[in-house]
């Protein structure tokens, strides 16, 4: 089915939307909550939890890129959930993945006021614009799609210790541009 | 928990969504194979391996098999069928079927594999060059379905790899099979599907034959294996019967499908090396109260243990007399070992820029087909980029025969060694990009690079040797 039609449905209150989406997308939000969450108990919670959000906000919203609003929305109930419940015990791909997001934190003065996440993915967006499409999109398949690196390296045909060098050069270089920027967090 | 860490998590999740539809298409690419290798995937017949996940309706006809009466799902939400399933005669792991889809939402990934006599072999593992463990050729891989596959969905030696394949030296064919890899490095491919595994002894005695084959044991930390630092460790020889107590240990564990086994704690990879030069590659994991251990070659499915056990083993392995470290399995070659190939090496540029550094090398071989012998190098790989994180500039060297030059590469221009100039480069350099060959003989050095100045590009080629 069409996104435009699954969207209609969801504006009629038509409950075979959420069907519609978990039939088309299912498989999709559920990579992204995996790969993040490394647990298929959490993931599925994840998972769920995401259609009913998509039940909640649409209408009024009405996103022209359905599959990308829902892995938005998946990973931003992954970290809800990572949060919620992992406080003593760390594991999957989340704990990696915040930990070399630490490379990417500028340096500086503690800002005057909290960014808001539009601003800081509106610059990140401008520097993966950027970069080669090479870098641009393993920098998204790693930190946006939580690709474990090992899959990666295996996608390229290449060491993932000498992808693992390449990533970490990116991470410096978003704090470089972060910076330039004058974003600090 | 690191709150900045988690707000770039958050300000990452807005990115622009024409940059998630770019990485989402790589996704959904078929895996990176070498430039010189497999043909591509037709858009019109795009095979999908499912592995462990909801399988779709075959075109082809092939059915889906059910469960027996009375056999119970491991869980999840798909179809019992394609998930490995507990029964009384052990785990079923059951049979991959083909799903063409031309336009698939299915995050699903496309691991190498063949069929052989019905059966799936699934790439497994990679033994470096110089394993020859290849026996008898048994047949030949075609590589995808295409539009003249019977309606009947006889799919015998289709895959998505093609190339011959081998006997592996002591195992039964029915279990493994072999592939050499232009690298020269060795693939292993598994039949773990359509198979029912009950206790540990149906891998460790039934397939791998061990005890009896038992050579020796590598392992290294969870993090080493997944940043692949290189630092693996051979089990010191008086710890033999540590080994063999944790090879029995394997041995009297139960399979379980996957699904259900939750909280896991990664533990060490562990490489049992057989006398034939075969190595099984184990990782360990462990929650509260059972230990378990999948094996590279099942999908779907761990061998459940007795915990105690497993984690005595594991603090003897982290016990720092316990091993010595392990030579590092790199795929990846210096650029003294590619200048070092007898046959390629010496027609490498001795320049390379700050712009375009050296980042990593590959040289792929002639295998002989009938034998899998690695003979002569047919091409160096090298793959630059700028030094410093100051630019983006990156490209790639290669070096083959003029021949397959015009198989591979057909479309770039050619200039010869003599009538190489800075002018002629530049007139090659469009937006930034170059791709470019030099001929030298039979042999022809191909420069490609985006991001990189005119007079950095002629300086390579301007250094490659003149007679």
């Amino acid at each position: 089915m069409e996104d435009r039609a699954i969207v209609e449905l969801y504006w009629q209150r038509d409950e075979s939307a959420v069907t519609a989406t978990a039939e088309k997308y299912g498989p999709y939000c559920r990579a992204i909550a995996g790969n993040l969450l490394g647990n298929r108990e959490d993931a599925e919670e994840c998972v769920n939890d995401t259609w009913h959000q998509a039940w909640q906000r649409i209408p009024p919203q009405r996103p022209e890129n359905l599959r990308a609003w829902l892995g938005k929305v998946a990973r931003g109930i992954a970290i809800n959930l990572w949060n919620r419940n992992h406080a003593e015990k760390r594991g999957g791909g989340m704990d990696l993945l915040l930990s070399e997001l630490e490379d990417c934190i500028p340096g500086g003065a503690e800002p005057e006021r909290a960014l808001e996440d539009a601003e800081l993915g509106a610059a990140i967006s401008r520097w993966l614009r950027g970069l080669p499409r090479e870098e641009r999109t393993l920098f998204v398949r790693r930190y946006w799609y939580g690709e474990a690196l090992q899959d990666l390296a295996k996608s390229r045909g290449v060491p993932a210790a000498k992808l693992a060098q390449k990533m970490l050069r990116l991470r410096r270089k978003l704090r470089s541009a972060l910076e330039k920027e004058g974003i600090f967090l | 928990m690191n709150a900045k860490s988690e707000q770039l998590y958050r300000g990452i999740t807005r990115i622009d969504d024409d940059l998630l539809e770019e990485a989402e298409a790589d996704r959904q690419a078929p895996l990176a194979k070498k430039r010189h290798s497999l043909r591509p995937l037709a858009l019109a017949a795009c095979l999908l391996l499912v592995v462990g996940t909801v399988l779709t309706v075959s075109r082809m006809g092939l059915s889906h098999r059910n469960p027996p009466a009375g056999g119970t799902s491991g869980g999840g939400n798909g179809p019992a069928a394609s998930r490995p399933y507990l029964t009384e005669d052990g785990v079923v792991i059951p049979p991959l079927q083909a799903s063409l889809s031309a336009d698939s939402a299915e995050a699903a990934n496309m691991i190498p594999f063949f069929i052989y006599e019905g059966h799936w072999y699934v790439w497994a593992e990679a033994l470096p060059v110089g394993a020859d463990l290849a026996e008898e050729r048994l047949g030949t891989a075609t590589g995808l379905i295409d539009e003249w596959t019977p309606a009947d969905g006889y799919v015998d030696l289709a895959g998505s790899v093609e190339g011959p394949f081998y006997r592996v030296k002591g195992i039964d064919p029915s279990f493994m099979l072999c592939m050499r890899d232009p690298s020269g490095w060795l693939e292993l491919y598994v039949n773990g599907h359509g198979i029912t595994l009950k206790t540990g002894a149906d891998l460790v005695t039934g397939r791998l034959h061990l005890p009896e084959r038992y050579a020796g044991l590598e392992y290294q930390s969870w993090e080493d294996w997944y940043y692949s630092t290189g630092t693996m460790f051979t089990l010191k020889e008086e710890r033999e019967e540590d080994a063999l107590a944790f090879l029995e240990l394997l041995r009297s564990g139960t399979f379980v499908p996957y699904t259900g086994v939750e909280d896991l704690t990664s533990l060490p990879h562990i490489r049992v090396l057989l006398d034939n030069g075969l190595r099984a590659h184990f990782s360990l994991f462990a929650n509260d109260t059972d230990g378990y251990v999948f094996y590279y070659g099942f999908d779907g499915v761990y061998l459940k243990v007795e915990r105690e056990t497993l984690m005595n083993f594991v603090s003897l392995l982290e016990q720092e007399d316990s091993g010595i470290p392990a030579e590092t399995e790199d795929s990846s070659l210096t650029l003294e070992d590619c200048r070092s190939d007898p046959t390629l090496g010496g027609y490498l540029p001795a320049f390379l820029p700050e712009s375009l550094a050296f980042q990593s090398g590959y040289i792929y071989y002639n295998v002989d087909p009938e034998t899998a012998e690695v003979g002569p190098a047919e091409r160096i790989h090298l793959e630059l980029c700028h030094a410093s994180e100051a630019s983006g500039s990156y490209g790639a060297i290669d070096v083959v025969s003029t021949e397959e030059l015009k198989e591979s590469d057909a479309g770039v221009p050619v200039l010869e060694r003599e009538e190489l100039s800075l002018r002629q480069v530049e007139k090659y350099l469009e937006d930034g990009d170059l791709d470019v060959a030099v001929r030298m003989g039979d042999v022809a050095v191909l420069l490609s690079s985006r991001g990189a100045e005119a007079e950095d590009c002629f300086a390579i080629l301007d250094s490659l040797p003149r007679s």
